[in-house]
């Protein structure tokens, strides 16, 4: 079976643990409980027919006093970033993370997340996408009711092993 | 930089010994050659020689055949809580896979969790800020 190493990365709090526990549980909790280190899951994915074994590296928030090390995102073939659409200064942090990977892997797929939508309302967070002009695909999603989760992170599976999901 | 052998075996002794070092011995094309120490303590199946080692760990996928000098994965959380701090060291047609038990992390989640709490501008649920702007709602 095809595996890929993706990785979550963002400030701390925007929601990477709820999406992967969305998408890998179908669960969310209100409950934050901050991530330590890195918490590895494992999620297939039919892609065009062919099962991919997506390895999902939550890694801890970005903060001050807490960078993201370099040997976690080794060999990563793809990662999301999130950003918080309750916290500007989240989207910041996450730009500032895709460069750090981009030094780290070079140029390997990517999608930004905008998460917490729930929170703004759809047509919010449309407007507010078309706004960001980002370069690279960009989804509005909620951990809280699922939108736009497993459409992420199909988008991502799809582009690291060049097919389209089934 | 040389360590006196006293060091390096008291740093073996006490450093490590204590840490359930498990390891494993993988060739360039991803086929574990050698097994040895602790597993059971990790709650992980003994990895088994000649199979595919990103197969046997998947968090390896990516990491190996090594392509730097040395790498330091510290804190995975492997499941059940259960961290693991892991050293990657390439040798001349193998790459060596060290874990050892990165102990109870519990007192950094909390430290780490109160000082982020401290530092949140805003509840996630209040949405008085947004990046799609306040009063928009
Ligand atoms: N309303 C809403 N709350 C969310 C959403 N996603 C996460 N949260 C909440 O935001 C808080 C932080 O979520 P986490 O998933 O722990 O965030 P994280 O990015 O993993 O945090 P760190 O591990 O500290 O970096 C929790 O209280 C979640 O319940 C969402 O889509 N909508
Ligand atoms: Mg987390």
């Amino acid at each position: 079976m095809l595996q890929k190493k993706m990785c979550m990365l963002g400030a701390f709090a925007v929601g990477k643990t709820s999406l992967v526990s969305r998408f890998v549980h179908s669960v969310f909790s209100d409950r934050y409980l901050t991530t330590v280190g890195v918490k590895i899951d494992k999620e297939i994915v039919s892609v065009a027919g062919v099962d991919v074994m997506m390895i999902l590296w939550d890694i801890h928030g970005e903060d001050d006093l807490q960078e993201v090390r370099p040997s976690y995102l080794r060999g990563m073939h793809g990662y999301l970033l999130v950003s918080d659409i309750t916290r500007p200064a989240t989207l910041q942090t996450a730009l500032e993370l895709h460069e750090r990977a981009r030094g780290v892997v070079g140029d390997v797929p990517c999608a930004f997340l905008i998460n917490k939508c729930d929170l703004v309302g759809p047509q919010e967070t449309e407007l507010l996408i078309a706004g960001l002009n980002l370069p690279m695909r960009c989804f509005g999603t909620s951990a809280h009711n699922g939108t736009h989760v497993e459409s992420a992170f199909e988008f991502l599976a799809e582009q690291v092993s060049g097919g389209s999901t089934s | 930089m040389t360590l006196p052998d006293r060091l390096v075996q008291s740093l073996l002794k006490n450093a490590f010994h204590l840490r359930y070092p498990a390891f494993l011995a993988v060739t360039r094309q991803g086929v574990i050659r050698q097994v040895g120490g602790h597993w059971n303590h990790y709650a992980i199946a003994v990895p088994r020689i000649m199979a595919p080692a990103c197969v046997e760990l998947p968090f390896l996928v990516g990491l190996i055949p090594l392509l730097t000098p040395f790498e330091f994965l510290p804190r995975l959380n492997l499941g059940q809580d259960r961290f693991v701090d892991i050293y990657l060291l390439p040798d001349e047609d193998l790459d060596w896979v060290l874990l050892v038990d990165a102990g109870d992390q519990s007192a950094v989640q909390q430290s780490q969790q109160a000082r982020l709490e401290s530092q949140q501008p805003t509840r996630a649920r209040s949405g008085t800020s947004s990046l799609a702007g306040a009063g928009n709602r």
